[in-house]
């Protein structure tokens, strides 16, 4: 069943995240990137994602055959993490605009990260984009999870 | 090919590390670990707090992806995993508990981290998601820092060198700025500190029982124990101010304050073992979070492995040793007004006057040596009449008895500038008493 985010979490996510997908091959060994930027597409309920095409080359080829993803948004900040666990997850063409998405979205996690202390050179290094190697995914959400350290890591969200 | 000893420097938990699961019905599951940890080359731990997703996932299919970070570099790195089985004590859990401790203080959720086991497993692959950039890796050279370390060791003629050899090592060597060397007491279950460096009051003569700390925990598993943030659960002075005196053992030294940092950010603590028997525990600490690499955990080992050879070589074998002729003091009037010792025999604690000194078994020997002084004008002593002294009753087998001389001959250069302790020879010393002596014995 494919799932809307509701206003407040697709403010979360939107607001420059840490983000971290994951999917599997039909062995069902996993495989596991970072993302650098995410983008809700509010009319039809996808998210897209952006990744670093060499860093997330085992996760482009697994979706491809499984369709399926596992995504973190973590708040480094306030450590609220939630995942997003969806399917039809497929690469999609990068459009106008994607560029400068994903730079701003990096550079909002950069400054949550410098706010906390983190050395600037190694967060820019770690969260670089790099034009010549940008991809995007998109997928269809189906399931949300609580995911900030605590007893309730792993509860299924409530969407209301 | 890259091996996981090249990538220690990414667990260190500054980039935090996050595992990939998938369930049998072919959904994958994305997750953050509080730790990975080096195992050895071919095996890493994460922490089992939570019978999580991650944890039901790993229980039905072992494979995972772990994603992994440098530090320094900023290159990323996939583990493929393959879960092999989870520890629930022992030197690996004791020293995971520790580190998670730390991680748990840095960000204020002691309550959440809590250590239920320390998942084992195995290292299938490495792959690098990019280059990393060789500049940008430490140039320092550990092997030659620890080649020069060691040939310090060898120039020490006597324990006292030893110790205060080790130190300086440390200090020029890795610019540690606070350090001691603790020696294991394993029948009572304390450490006694003989040899500090960097700290206001050199604390020597206090005492930490095993299992209590980084240092406590350290002696009791033999393992080393190395936490990179303050971490309650592992701050000595914290432990000490909540545990009620009748708590602590009662033969334990409470007089002497522990000379350590009262903040610590990074604590190390490596056992010095000889044969599985533990001899002692070097501990460094420092103000700065995360002080403490692998490599210097991996430098302290080795270095503690040196260091337990010398202590051996230097003990002086009995055999090595006469039963020296009693030697009458020259006649001498000794300096000053006369000094009251007083000796309380129910924990051998010596007082002079009213300042405390000593207690337990240095304490005994220290009343015995100012016994023979003061009854037979005897100056000088050797360590095998003490070994074999039905008045001391030492146990049969103490291989302490050289350190414990050694933190007698500290206290009293400390605290007692009339009444030293001098070596004279392989196992035999002086005592060097200047003013007039008043013994005093109590129950």
């Amino acid at each position: 069943m494919v799932i809307v985010l509701n206003q407040d979490l697709q403010d979360f996510i939107h607001q420059g995240l840490s983000i971290t997908a994951a999917s599997r091959d039909p062995r069902l060994i996993p495989s596991i990137s970072k993302a650098l930027a995410c983008q809700v597409l509010p009319d039809i309920g996808a998210i897209r994602l952006f990744v670093n095409k060499v860093q997330a080359g085992q996760l482009l080829a697994d979706i491809v055959s499984s369709q399926r993803i596992a995504v973190t948004y973590c708040l480094p900040s306030s450590h609220k993490t939630i995942q997003i666990k969806g399917r039809h997850a497929k690469q999609t063409e990068l459009l106008p605009g994607d560029l400068e998405h994903t730079q701003q979205y990096v550079q909002r996690l950069c400054e949550d990260l410098e706010s906390m202390g983190y050395d600037p050179d190694t967060i820019r290094r770690y969260l670089h984009v790099d034009p010549e190697e940008l991809a995007a995914i998109s997928f269809m959400p189906d399931s949300i999870f609580e995911q900030s350290p605590g007893e309730n890591a792993g509860e299924p969200m409530e969407l209301s | 090919m890259l091996k996981l000893e090249q990538l220690r420097n990414c667990f260190e938990g500054y980039i935090p590390s996050t595992i990939a699961t998938c369930d049998p019905d072919g959904i994958p599951n994305v997750s953050y670990v509080s730790q990975v940890h080096y195992v050895d080359s071919q095996h890493i731990a994460l922490t089992f707090q939570f019978f999580n997703k991650t944890r039901r996932n790993i229980l039905e299919n072992p494979q995972a992806t772990l994603l992994i970070a440098d530090p320094y570099t900023a290159a990323k790195y996939q583990l493929a995993v393959l879960y092999r089985r989870t520890e629930e004590s022992g030197p690996l859990f004791e020293s995971m508990k520790a580190k998670l401790a730390g991680l748990a203080s840095e960000s204020g959720m002691q309550h959440v981290f809590v250590l239920k086991g320390a998942d084992i497993y195995q290292v299938l692959s490495i792959e690098a998601q990019e280059k990393a950039s060789a500049a940008l890796l430490p140039v320092h050279d550990p092997l030659l820092t620890l080649k020069q370390l060691m040939q310090q060791l060898h120039q020490a003629q006597d324990l006292a060198q030893l110790f205060q050899l080790t130190m300086s090592g440390l200090q020029q060597g890795l610019a540690i700025e606070h350090a001691m060397l603790l020696i294991a007491d394993e029948a009572a279950a304390k450490l006694y500190t003989v040899e500090t460096v960097g700290y206001v009051n050199s604390g020597i003569g206090s005492e930490i029982p095993f299992g209590c700390g980084v240092i406590g925990t350290a002696a009791l598993y033999k393992t080393p124990i190395r936490v990179g943030h303050a971490a309650l659960d592992y701050n000595y002075l914290q432990l000490l101010d909540k545990c009620p005196e009748s708590a602590l053992q009662p033969s334990l030294e409470t007089l002497i304050a522990y000379p350590g940092l009262a903040q610590p950010q990074s604590q190390l603590a490596v056992p010095v073992l000889s044969s599985q028997r533990l001899l002692a525990v070097l501990y460094v600490e420092s103000k700065q979070v995360r002080r403490f690499s692998y490599s210097d955990e991996d430098m302290l080992t080795c270095l503690a492995m040196q260091l337990a050879l010398h202590m051996v070589r230097l003990q002086p074998a009995d055999a090595e040793t006469e039963l020296c002729c009693p030697e009458i003091q020259p006649e001498r009037l000794p300096d000053g007004a006369m000094v009251g010792i007083r000796y309380f025999s129910r924990d051998h604690s010596v007082f002079v006057e009213q300042d405390y000194l000593i207690k337990g078994v240095a304490g005994a020997i220290l009343w015995r040596l100012l016994s023979l002084y003061q009854q037979q004008g005897r100056v000088q002593f050797s360590n095998k009449e003490l070994r074999l002294d039905k008045a001391l009753n030492l146990p049969e087998i103490d291989d302490n008895l050289e350190t414990r001389l050694l933190l007698l001959q500290r206290r009293l250069a400390e605290r007692c500038d009339f009444i030293q302790i001098r070596k004279t020879g392989r196992g035999s010393f002086l005592l060097d008493v200047r003013r007039a002596l008043q013994l005093m014995c109590q129950a």
